[in-house]
């Protein structure tokens, strides 16, 4: 008998698990999950917490970019042709529920093994509860009926537990999650990567906010006031501030900075990629140092968003009405955001070297603005074999949101003085001189040459509003266009426009607008009362069945 | 003298034995022979391929015989623990002459089987040192339908590296009653191999030799650069874009300039002098070519040289064989090869006349070079495809140039990316044989001990170069090393037991024990940034920097079985046959409780020619033996560790940087364990005869059968809420296997002229009874395109999977009246199946839509010979399957920048109104297949019928003309015989298939017939030579 025993060899068994520090780690592989990597078989951009895909690509901010044959799934998505069997919703499904899965087996290991201590056991289960709650809150904003999976559900031993109905909206269990954290989760942490209660609190506050509305636009004005409380908390902590140019939030040197209330961390090194910021590895010019793969550009329509008037105030009315030019220099008044948010032809490209249009894969299929927020500074370029990789951390929670949500609740509650004096705090920052992007003139001697001058690269024109904000659409109007201006490209767009329940007629209209440069967008319309959410892949109900039966069913919108 | 009983001729090296005794001699060159014999004493003569002879001295001083060589049929052929008379056999047993074997060069035997065997079908790699995917009868399961190896006794799932010229018998053992006896791994058949032993008589040491000339047989069609221009000007104009691109020119007619470089991009004139191609300044000028990049990735007249040295003899007492092998090939691409050492040495002594103690061993080194993987969108035969024909090789000084510059694509240079890899190995080292003691306890009783080994070593060395011409490239270079370890024991112990009663009752019983353990690691590491990237700098990690090093190790197999087992054959008269077998088998891959299984199986035979109402009803035929068999087999394929739910623990699937730096690894799940998974079984029917006709002019052996595999070990896959660990094969499915094999051969003599043709034919159906549920979709390999194969309740294993395509819309009329797919459906457009008639195109519209199974496959050998001359024409096919030519994605649609396949111009639908508004639109060629040029379509090369094809296909694998010296004339030179020929392979293939090789080998068993790129058949000449000296 002790011939035929063979015990696992190279892996490790639950049994050797049982033990505090095998429940650390089962906490960590958790967090593995948080930025979407770490499926098998599973490329990094399918499943990616930047959501450059589907919070990006299929919002009005940005296009697939590079060309037209590459990743035709994205393709699809960016067309609001989603398929249950595509590739990218079928491995964000995966990655997502595998984070929940390993949330609920560090729950259940927390609770098992005696030796971990009460103290250090709350604080595993409260921490594995906030990131089951992160996960859960990605999904219900992918799909319009995930299921929800607690430990209760979970049995590792058992592969048919978690096979449960989809039966409705989750955000009552994500709240309960997110409650759950803040109320034993510490003000704050040793290691930086971990949540605080206020992380918690924010968390819970977004999943409110994302219930402020409904699906035609009306407010929820009791879950927008149990928001207020939440995002009051924060700001009167006086633990964040908004850090004094914009464009640190984007930088690897200025990680965890004092505006990030929850950060996914990255690393990277010379040896290993495996925890650098691998999703957003193709959304990078398709020129050298990166090479790869010119993804993820930005559309004329959010370019033209950041024109202001001469007062140095945004347009929301008219601001498409004409184009900022790219062939010619544009000298009208814009806001300085712009140039740290999208690459466009003229301007020094992060520090890197003048954007030009060889920056783009193809010109006339995607035109000529390229991302750049996630792109690390030059300083960390190349660590690793694939140079494109860096630690740059993604600001999932920063503290210019709460700000802007509350502005948000304000809004609807009437108190428009306190709106605006929010909305003006994040113009202000983004008013700074000093963070204005160089104007830059390229040297004969390669692309790497440049030399950068004293005055903008733009006509920066910026200010705070100053008038009183007395009729309620406007100043919502003003709000949501700060949010847009503020965080475009950090894959919100798509969810933003998903809560404030304005899809159809915002995306149709950019469709309208955009299509006359990108002739592919020619055509596709965005099915109001379908497209606002994903359709479950097929696999995944395909994998549901008991006795014969699915569990999950589709989205009806998609039968 | 001795002769031969037809052509008279005298034969050499036939054994001449004085009956119960050990005197005997050979027959020298002339056929003679002297040995010292009483005048009452019998002589027995024998020699291989003749029947023996038996012949009284009669008191006479010369004693001539002449053996005939027509009677084979006493053949002796190993079938399990023991050998058996090819006569007897009952199961379904397919023997292969090793020289029919050895008509084929290839670098394994089970390449050479290809089309030899009805019931077994066999794809190729034509990879140099590429291995054979051999499935016999079917697919049994999901998991893993490869055949177990049976060498010298000494079990085997790997067939590389063993040298085919070694070979003396092969047998495939295709149903259960006849491979049970190896009970769990027999399910998917057994291939049982016996090398080459001595002979009695003097030492014979021979020398055969063959060199070849490799040529491609198909090519890549490509557009030119020209061409390529064309088609991006028209792919444009019908997008409704402006037509533009970063290198061409369009004139408003759609004319096309080629500017003098492509980088800079579209130049016509550049200061050469700023060329710099340096990480801080990249400015590689290149002009623009029009490359025909098929041409330039391969060679012709690739050498393939094989050289076999061998000794074998025997005496009373000892038997020996040696040989020496040496085999190399070059691949049809450039700087592919692979070359292969090995030696053989078997060997047998007979102690006390009833001890015989021997060994069978073998030791090779392969080595394959250079950089080709089959399947992989980068390798030379998709680049051919796709890279850009404005690009040459090289570019204005004479680096390699590449595809930086705009709308240029992204593919490696294809040429670049062969020579870059061309000191990339893997050095494959294999110890293979047993020791084994033979004992006659009394008479008619033996026991017999045998322990084998199977020792593998294998190390690769992946050599990584930088591309700084690559538009996605680096100046990065690197090395990685990957070294594998494993080995495998087996001890048997057998007892058998044969007599004949009365004359009438023959008995055989054997009975035994076996125990195997298998056991290997892997271990790699690498590391980037060498100082220099020379060979031999780069191929040391040592001389990498430190700080880029990376590991892994971990287990690949380990499991033990025991096994106890039995086998009785019982004979009446020649005329009725029977065989029981029985085995158990305890396997470490199951828990205890459920870790043994019993295989029975049982067959029986009828020869009716021994009846008198038969001889006298067919007089014609000569010999007639049906058969029965029925028996059990099982399968244990499941990874060793299926029953435990493990943990792993790395960086990507675990690690995270809780403290903002560095990196933090934790444990997640690895795989889900079943403790309560027990063996899967495959019970077989065969129904079949084997018959002689005509003066033995004709044989034939024809099969009927069936293969239920039940309680079929699947790994369900697992809802994805439960996490991302493998999921764990449990006991849920069946699947049907059902089928004919039939084989036949005819020969005749007239006068000097002789030949004989040889078919074999063989069919199955293959059906999915059950999965987990009636719904289940288990869905194949997934690339740029979602899995095109899915598996499922009612097909086939591995079924095509998509839309159908019903044609292309000729009007927008037609279009009107289909059913909308969201905004595709227009003019020059494929016209999409509504399956589910629901009034809309969409996902649920995706069907099963083609069948990678055969519906039969055959093999044709044809041999003529006149006096000395030889000449073989061998040819095997496959009807029916079809293929999926993934090729096809990216040379006929928009899925790279790059270049295109000829189709995508010249067979498109065009409007011969283009100006026209699309609703307008008048197809200028109806008969059109391929849809129309359009910039934007990223819908067309979804997964349909499109892309797939029928992969039937005929080829006329070898014909061969060989040179036999004659006796006199060896004689005269002092040899024991000599051939020479000339040998013609792959000659001709017959096939629609519109890729480059219809012969698809995909691996896994779920997705069979992707053809995303592969090494083609070449087209070889070669000649050869055998020599022996006795």
């Amino acid at each position: 008998d002790d011939f035929l025993t063979k015990a696992p060899q190279a892996q490790f068994s639950t049994v050797a698990l049982e033990t505090p520090e095998g429940v650390e780690g089962i906490l960590l592989g958790a967090y593995a999950m948080v930025d979407g990597t770490g499926l098998n078989g599973q490329a990094p951009w399918e499943n990616d917490i930047h959501n450059w895909v589907f919070g990006g690509i299929a919002s009005d901010n940005a296009l697939k970019g590079t060309d037209a044959g590459d990743q035709p799934e994205q393709s699809f998505i960016e067309a609001y042709d989603f398929n249950s069997f595509n590739n990218h919703i079928r491995n964000k499904w995966r990655g997502l529920y595998k984070g929940v899965a390993r949330t609920n087996d560090a729950i259940n290991s927390a609770e098992a093994v005696e030796a971990l201590g009460e103290d250090r056991r709350r604080q595993i289960i409260a921490e594995a509860r906030f990131l089951r709650g992160l996960f859960h809150f990605e999904a219900q904003k992918m799909w319009k009926f995930p299921v929800y999976i607690d430990n209760t559900v979970y049995d590792i031993n058992n592969v048919e537990s978690t096979k449960i109905p989809n039966d409705g909206k989750i955000w009552d269990q994500i709240e309960a999650d997110f409650e759950a954290a803040a109320a034993v989760l510490p003000e704050t942490q040793s290691e930086v990567g971990r949540p605080t209660s206020y992380a918690a609190k924010a968390f819970l506050a977004k999943a409110k906010m994302y219930q402020g509305w409904d699906e035609n636009g009306n407010a929820n004005l009791s879950k927008l006031q149990e928001a207020k409380p939440l995002l009051e908390d924060i700001i009167n902590s006086n633990k964040y501030s908004l850090v004094s140019k914009f464009s640190d939030n984007f930088l690897v040197r200025t990680n965890n900075n004092a505006e990030s209330i929850w950060e996914v961390q990255f690393t990277v090194s010379s040896a290993t990629g495996d925890n650098a910021n691998q999703g957003v590895g193709l959304a990078h010019p398709y020129i050298a140092p990166w090479g790869c793969c010119g993804f993820y550009q930005a559309s004329q329509n959010l370019v033209n968003a950041f024109k202001t008037d001469a007062n140095g105030l945004p347009l929301p009315d008219s601001y498409n009405d004409e184009n900022v030019t790219w062939e010619t220099e544009y000298t009208g008044p814009l806001d300085p955001r712009l140039d740290h948010t999208v690459g466009r032809p003229g301007i020094l490209y992060k520090n890197f070297q003048i954007h030009g249009t060889d920056f783009i894969r193809d010109l006339s299929y995607a035109g000529p603005y390229s991302s750049m927020k996630h792109v690390a500074e030059p300083e960390v370029f190349g660590i690793n074999g694939w140079g494109n990789l860096s630690a740059n951390g993604y600001r999932i929670m920063r503290y210019g949101m709460v700000l802007l949500w509350l502005a948000e609740v304000e809004v609807e509650l009437g108190n428009l003085d306190r709106a605006q004096e929010l909305v003006n705090l994040i113009r202000a920052r983004a008013a700074n001189a000093e963070d204005f992007v160089p104007k830059a003139t390229q040297g004969a001697d390669s692309r790497q040459s440049f030399t950068v001058l004293s005055e903008p690269a733009a006509n920066y024109t910026i200010s705070e509003y100053t008038a009183p904000w007395t009729d309620q659409d406007m100043a919502r109007k003003a709000v949501r266009f700060e949010s847009r201006l503020e965080f475009a490209m950090e894959g919100h767009r798509f969810f933003d426009l998903q809560r404030w329940g304005i899809q159809a007629e915002v995306l149709n209209d950019y469709l309208q607008s955009e299509s006359r440069y990108r002739v592919y967008l020619q055509g596709k319309t965005f099915v109001e009362g379908k497209n606002e959410f994903y359709p479950i892949p097929t696999e995944a109900i395909d994998r549901s069945y008991i006795d014969g039966q699915p569990t999950l069913t589709q989205d009806p919108s998609y039968n | 003298v001795v002769t031969d009983k037809e052509t008279g001729e005298p034969l050499i090296g036939a054994s001449v034995l004085v009956k119960g005794t050990s005197k005997g001699t050979i027959t020298s060159f002339d056929g003679t022979y002297t040995l010292d014999a009483t005048s009452d004493e019998v002589l027995l003569f024998s020699y291989t391929g003749y029947s023996a002879l038996e012949e009284p001295v009669s008191g006479r001083t010369t004693v001539d015989v002449s053996l005939d060589p027509g009677q084979l049929l006493d053949e002796i052929v190993v079938t399990g623990y023991t050998a058996q008379s090819k006569r007897d056999i009952t199961g379904a047993v397919t023997t292969v002459d090793s020289e029919e074997l050895l008509a084929v060069p290839a670098t394994t035997f089970s390449q050479q089987l290809q089309g030899r065997a009805s019931g077994v079908s066999i794809v190729n790699d034509a990879t140099p040192g590429g291995e054979a995917t051999v499935r016999i009868r079917g697919f049994g399961t999901i998991g893993n339908n490869n055949p177990l190896y049976i060498i010298d006794g000494v079990p085997s799932t790997n067939q590389s590296t063993l040298n085919p010229n070694d070979i003396e018998t092969l047998q495939v053992l295709k149903d259960a009653s006849a491979a049970s006896i190896y009970g769990s791994r027999a399910a998917n058949g057994v291939i049982i191999i016996t090398t080459k032993q001595g002979k009695l008589g003097r030492p014979k040491i021979s020398y055969s030799t063959y060199y070849g000339l490799q040529s491609a047989t198909n090519d890549v069609e490509s557009l030119n650069a020209r061409e390529l221009g064309e088609y991006l000007y028209l792919a444009d104009l019908y997008a409704g874009k402006t037509p533009a691109h970063g290198q061409y020119t369009f004139g408003s007619d759609g004319s096309v300039t080629i500017p003098r470089y492509v980088f800079p991009s579209g130049a016509n004139s550049v200061d050469e002098s700023l060329y710099s191609l340096t990480p801080d300044n990249i400015y590689a000028i290149t002009e623009s070519a029009d490359t025909y990049w098929w041409g330039e990735v391969t060679q012709d007249n690739a050498p393939i040289v094989n050289h076999q040295l061998s000794a074998s003899g025997a005496t009373e007492s000892a038997r020996y064989a040696l040989s020496l092998n040496y085999f190399s090939q070059e691949a049809i691409t450039r700087f592919v090869s692979y070359d292969r050492v090995s030696l053989r040495a078997n060997t047998e002594f007979t102690v006390a006349n009833r001890l015989k103690v021997g060994e069978n061993f073998t030791f090779a080194l392969g080595n394959r070079k250079g950089g080709f993987g089959n399947n992989q969108e980068q390798n030379a035969v998709s680049g051919s495809y796709k890279h850009h024909p404005l690009l040459p090789i090289y570019d204005i000084a004479g680096n390699f140039a590449g595809s930086r510059g705009a709308n240029l694509g992204n593919n490696f240079n294809p040429y670049a990316s062969l020579f870059r890899d061309q000191d990339d190995r893997t050095w494959n080292l294999r110890g293979f044989g047993n020791v084994y003691a033979d004992l006659e306890i009394i008479d008619n009783l033996s026991v017999r001990s045998s322990f084998g080994i199977d020792l593998n070593t294998s190390r690769r060395r992946d050599i990584g170069r930088p591309q700084p011409e690559y538009v996605e490239g680096n100046f990065i270079n690197s090395s990685s090393a990957t070294n594998n370890y494993s080995y495998q024991w087996v001890w048997s112990n057998t007892l058998n037991y044969s007599h004949t009663f009365n004359d009438v009752h023959q008995l055989n019983a054997n009975i035994g024990v076996e125990a195997i353990e298998q056991f290997g690691e892997f271990f790699s590491a690498g590391r980037q940034r060498f100082a220099f990237q020379t060979t031999d700098v780069i191929s040391y990690l040592d001389l990498g920097d430190a700080s880029t090093s990376s590991n892994g190790g971990n287990v690949f197999t380990d499991y033990a079985l025991f096994s106890q087992f039995g086998q009785f054959n019982y004979s009446y008269n020649d005329r009725y046959l029977a065989q029981f077998t029985v085995r158990n088998d305890a396997s470490s891959r199951f828990r205890q409780a459920s870790n043994s299984a019993i295989f029975p199986a049982f067959s029986l035979g009828w020869r009716l020619t021994e009846e008198p109402f038969f001889q006298n009803a067919f007089p014609f035929i000569s010999d007639f033996k049906l058969r029965y068999g029925w028996g059990q087999t099982g399968n244990q394929d499941i990874g060793d560790y299926n029953a435990y739910t493990t943990y792993l623990s790395n960086i990507y699937a675990a690690g995270y940087p809780i403290t903002g730096a560095g990196s933090n690894i934790g444990f997640s799940d690895a795989s889900f364990g079943n403790p309560n998974a027990k063996w899967e079984t495959t019970t077989s029917n065969n129904l079949g005869f084997d018959a002689r006709m005509f003066n033995d002019k004709l044989e034939l052996e024809l099969d009927l059968w069936n293969r239920i595999t039940t309680d079929m070990l699947l790994q369900v896959p697992i809802t994805f809420t439960a996490g991302d660990g493998s999921s764990p094969a449990i006991n849920v499915g069946q699947v049907t296997n059902r089928g004919l094999d039939l084989a036949l051969t005819y020969s005749d003599n007239l006068g000097d002229f002789r030949y004989s043709v040889t078919g074999n034919f063989s069919t199955y159906r293959n059906n999915i009874d059950a999965l987990n549920t009636e719904e289940s979709r288990i869905f194949g390999y997934s690339s740029r395109v979602p899995s095109m194969t899915v598996t499922q309740v009612g097909y086939p294993i591995s079924s095509f999977y998509g839309f159908n395509v019903l044609g292309i819309f000729q009007s927008q009329a037609e279009v009107e009246t289909w059913p909308e797919y969201g905004d595709y459906n227009a003019p020059g457009k494929f016209r999409i199946e509504d399956v589910n008639g629901d009034g809309q195109i969409n996902d649920e519209d995706r069907t099963v839509i083609g069948n990678p199974h055969p519906d039969y496959t055959y093999g044709l050998n044809l041999n003529i010979g006149y006096k000395n001359f030889e000449l073989t024409l061998f040819g095997n096919g496959s009807q029916g399957n079809d293929v999926f030519n993934y090729v096809r994605f990216f040379a006929d649609f928009n899925s790279f920048q790059g270049n295109r396949s000829r189709r995508a111009l010249y067979e498109a639908w065009q409007p011969s109104n283009p100006s026209a508004p699309r609703s307008q639109w008048v197809a200028a060629n109806p008969n059109a297949t391929t849809p129309i040029m359009d910039a934007n379509d990223q819908i067309s090369s979804r997964v349909s019928t499109y892309l797939l094809e029928d992969g039937s296909y005929f080829r006329l694998k070898n014909v061969q003309l060989t040179y036999n010296l004659p006796a006199t004339l060896a004689q005269r030179w002092g040899l024991g015989g000599g051939q020479i020929y000339v040998q013609g392979q792959n000659m001709l293939t017959i096939t629609n298939y519109s890729g480059l090789n219809p012969e698809i080998q995909t691996g896994a068993d779920t997705t069979l017939g992707f053809d995303g790129g592969y090494m083609p058949v070449s087209r070889t000449i070669i000649f050869g030579l055998n020599v022996s000296l006795q």
